[in-house]
């Protein structure tokens, strides 16, 4: 009785495995040896309007640590290994790619992803589709535009990290607000208004070494590069997309002041409001802000409190200058990256919903009103500048 | 044909040898003792006359009775002072000064009691015998338990003879509530075990159902309480071990607190406990001699570590070979650095080392001391550095099997330790085939499986399946024994609920 319960026990794992000897060809197993991991990948357009893959693939290196008897993994920095191909659309170049390649390709680790200068200009659609549609790219991959070539991104060989994605996906990590996703572009692009940000990469000279560097904001409409924003308009428009947390703000006091005073922002929020009268469509931007002060080589007394708010009416028109610069970029090229469109939507749906069909007329018209609120908090552990300022008139102080 | 003939005219006449009765005739009596332990060198057949009395015989088996009580107060009462002449039976039994003596009137009975060592008298013209309860027991000294050792807690552990590990339980329980049902297993071993249970805080149902299931064993003999284990618990074909085999006499008696009942075998220094769930497996009775914050942090390691056993290669394996996008980017480039120069897939890499390590182990068991050193020396090397740079295994690989190993070691109960060894291999199967998937389907068939098992009656998942919020105390934490104030509901109607008096309860006090 037992026995015949245990043939019947044993016979399930049986005629499961004999079953699965009919299946090997579905087993998709891949041994880590097998893959070429992919760390990232550049798209270009070649001059016949073809599309040039770019992909930066992690060399596992020799036999370097199997050698040495438990030896850890050596830290030789190596050129990282590219391999390009051509092809009529991404998927075609990536299959040409790996007839290039002993080893699967495997997207899943791409960190970034660059779009070439002339491919942003020309259209990113052919890729954008590519990487949506895959199942393997990360929707968390880090998306660049290069100004210039994007392989010469990848090629670039950092001194301080494994490769050049990494470089650049911890330089996106410490500054938030140019830390856009895969996943940012596609849900920013599936808006109304069909408009995203991706942050611009490009290789600076310091040192007589060259460096990537992000240098702000690249604006696109319907999947096309339109505007480059530089450093500075890219952080008033930080500041509208609440996206900024942390910043020095420095600015001259007055004419005749020698000093410079710098603050560090903690505390940044930014509120939109819409409204329509008539035919006049506004929206009043109220940014309210908190920060330290961090450094003043002014002969201002920061202990007083008339100084202080000084301080503050200089610094809210720093802002007030900055945003005001970026919303004007935005309106200049037509570009909704300000996001005013989603709240009119939110305010006035009806409105909005008749007038998002000619919102490239109404955008560039919107009167834009600014209100700043700044305070400092704290004017750090020294009060005055007593000891390190040698031009200060005796007793003048306290 | 005629072997089996010879068979059975042996068994026939060891039969109908015992079945007898004793007989008035003493001779005849001696002639059918001694025929039943013909060529049985160790039976000592002593016959003597009674001074002014009847011829005797006595019958005793040299090493396993005690000849000195037996001549201090048997023989030599009989023959130098003897009856005043009276040849009856009350008269002989009367100078025997042996606490505990009864009559038979069998020679099963005889037979049965002489090889418990007990000496029996028989008379001239009685049809009846007497025995003396003087056995002795050659015995090794009471020791620490060896496979579960504390640091804070009792010191004994149970060894191979019966009466000496109840006499360490009544030693703790010296209430009259705590009986003990001895019956005796195995054909030709007659084993005694002994049925360990507190009247009115145990189930009546529970020790009649292990009766029972005690009876139906037919077997011709008990060795170990693994063979007993085998015979009664509930799911003969499951890995997991539904009874709790200890041999500690303080685990015991918490248990039997509780209104566990406890079984004991004559011959084995495990006893066993039921009924068990999967967490009171996974306690150590530690747990109860260390405070109880870090007994609960104990326990949820131990917990933690356990799902590590099983899953940790397996998850390495399946992650590998199917799910390299799961892994963090800078782990999959450093495992793929060291992966690099390995010939075999992950799989192979993993059941390679696990084996190894296994049969390393399993050699370390068995190996006598002196040799023991050199299996650890060449086990090191082997699974230690040779292998890697060899570049036979990874570096990752190797980790992964140590952790593993240092992992299942936690694992209080040495039986559900063993079956948790034994259950990576097939998850670690599953894994190489379907990847998580095949993990996952594993793991839903080992918990359907253990959520069917049943020990005593009682859900082998419990308190966790069926719920029972109120054992969470003493499962997933270990509350102060204050706190403790309720005993466990196992099975049928009969709870006696409170272990502490509601007002004596210090948490009411805060």
């Amino acid at each position: 009785m037992a026995i015949r319960k245990m043939y019947r026990i044993l016979s399930i794992p049986l005629a499961t495995s004999l079953c699965l000897l009919l299946t090997t060809g579905c087993w998709d197993r891949v041994e880590v040896n097998d893959l070429a991991i992919v760390t990232g990948a550049g798209f270009d357009l070649t001059d016949d309007n073809k599309i040039k893959l770019t992909i930066q693939i992690f060399d596992p290196g020799s036999s370097s640590e199997s050698s040495t008897m438990g030896g850890s993994p050596s830290n030789e920095r190596k050129q990282p290994l590219l391999e390009s191909a051509v092809g009529l659309n991404t998927a075609d170049a990536a299959s040409k790619l790996q007839e290039l390649l002993s080893r699967k390709f495997f997207w899943g680790q791409a960190d970034i992803f660059v779009f070439g200068e002339k491919l942003a200009k020309h259209g990113i659609q052919d890729p954008m589709d590519f990487l949506t549609r895959h199942p393997h790219p990360r929707e968390r991959a880090n998306m660049y535009i290069s100004k210039g070539n994007a392989d010469s991104i990848l090629q670039w060989e950092p001194h301080i990290e494994r490769n050049s994605s990494e470089v650049l996906r911890e330089m996106s990590a410490l500054q938030s607000g140019l830390d856009i996703k895969l996943l940012d572009v596609i849900v920013q692009l599936g808006s109304d208004v069909h408009t995203t940000v991706i942050p611009w990469v490009s290789m600076k000279t310091s040192d007589n070494k060259p460096t990537p560097y992000l240098g702000g904001y690249a604006s696109f409409q319907d999947l096309k590069l339109n505007h480059w924003y530089n450093q500075q308009k890219t952080r008033g428009l930080l500041w509208l997309r609440n996206e900024i947390m942390t910043a020095t703000l420095t600015a001259k006091p007055g004419d005749d002041d020698p000093g410079v005073v710098s603050l560090q922002l903690l505390d940044t929020r930014c509120r939109l409001t819409p409204s329509i009268q008539g035919n006049k469509w506004r929206m009043k931007v109220t940014v309210t802000t908190k920060g330290d002060l961090v450094q003043s080589t002014s002969s201002m007394d920061v202990t007083k409190l008339e100084n202080i708010e000084k301080l503050e009416d200089l610094f809210e028109g720093v802002i007030t200058k900055r945003i005001s610069s970026a919303v004007q970029t935005a309106q200049k090229s037509n570009t909704d990256v300000l996001l005013f469109a989603r709240e009119y939507h939110r305010h006035y749906p009806k409105q909005y919903d008749t007038a998002k069909l000619n919102w490239k007329t109404i955008f560039p018209a919107i009167e834009v009103e600014y209100e700043t609120e700044m305070t400092i908090l704290r004017t750090g552990l020294i009060g005055k500048n007593t000891s390190l300022s040698k031009s200060r008139k005796e007793g003048e102080g306290p | 044909m005629n072997d089996n003939k010879g068979l059975e005219s042996i068994l026939q006449m060891q039969r109908e040898l015992l079945a007898r009765p004793i007989s008035t005739s003493l001779r005849s009596n001696t002639d059918v003792l001694r025929q039943l332990f013909e060529n049985a060198s160790d039976v000592v057949f002593h016959e003597f006359t009674i001074r002014n009395g009847p011829l005797a015989l006595l019958v005793y088996i040299d090493g396993i009775t005690d000849t000195k009580e037996l001549e201090r107060h048997v023989l030599a009462p009989l023959k130098t002072d003897g009856t005043d002449g009276e040849l009856g039976w009350e008269a002989v039994i009367q100078r025997i000064s042996v606490s505990s003596s009864q009559s038979v009137r069998t020679i099963q009975k005889a037979a049965d009691e002489l090889g418990a060592g007990n000496p029996l008298l028989l008379l001239e013209g009685q049809a009846v015998g007497a025995f003396f309860a003087i056995p002795f027991w050659q015995m090794r000294a009471i020791e620490e338990p060896q496979a579960e050792t504390v640091v804070r807690g009792p010191r004994e552990g149970f060894i191979e003879t019966l009466h000496v590990n109840l006499s360490m339980i009544r030693r703790r329980l010296q209430t009259p509530a705590f009986k003990l049902k001895k019956l005796s297993i195995g054909r030709y071993t007659k084993t005694t075990c002994a049925i360990a249970y507190i009247e009115g805080v145990t189930d009546p149902n529970l020790v009649e159902e292990m009766e029972r299931r005690l009876k139906d064993i037919d077997v011709d003999g008990i060795v170990d309480s693994n063979h007993i284990e085998e015979w009664i618990e509930d799911n003969p074909l499951s890995l997991f071990p539904q009874l709790q085999a200890t041999e500690r006499p303080d685990v015991v008696v918490s248990s039997l607190l509780e209104g566990r009942i406890a079984l004991l075998v004559n011959g084995s220094p495990f006893s066993l406990i039921a009924p068990v769930t999967l967490l009171t497996l996974m306690q150590s009775s530690e747990d109860y001699y260390e405070r109880s914050f870090v007994a609960t942090g104990i326990r949820w390691l131990r917990l933690l570590i356990s799902f590590i056993a099983i899953l940790m290669p397996s998850i390495y394996v399946a992650v590998l070979s199917f799910h390299q996008e799961m892994i963090p980017t800078a782990l999959l480039l450093t495992i793929s650095k060291s992966r690099e120069q390995i010939p075999f897939p992950a799989l192979f890499e993993a059941l390679l080392m696990e084996v190894t390590f296994e049969a390393l182990r399993e050699a370390g068991i068995r190996l006598p001391k002196q040799v023991g050193s050199a299996v650890s020396i060449v086990g090191a090397l082997v699974i230690g550095q040779a292998a890697i740079s060899a570049g036979i295994v990874s570096s990752p690989m190797i980790m992964v099997v140590a952790i593993t190993g240092v992992a299942s070691f936690l694992i209080p109960n040495y039986q559900l330790g063993l079956a948790i060894r034994l259950i990576r291999f097939p998850i670690m199967f599953c894994a190489g085939l379907l990847g998580l998937y095949g993990i996952v389907l594993a793991g839903v068939f080992i918990v359907v499986h253990m959520l069917s098992l049943r020990s005593f009656g009682v859900p082998y998942l419990s308190p966790l399946s069926p719920i029972q919020f109120e054992q969470f105390k003493d499962t997933l934490v270990r509350a102060p024994s204050w706190a403790l104030n309720k005993r466990p509901h196992l099975t049928g109607s009969i709870w006696n609920k409170l272990r502490v008096r509601p007002h004596h309860s210090r948490l009411k006090k805060g």
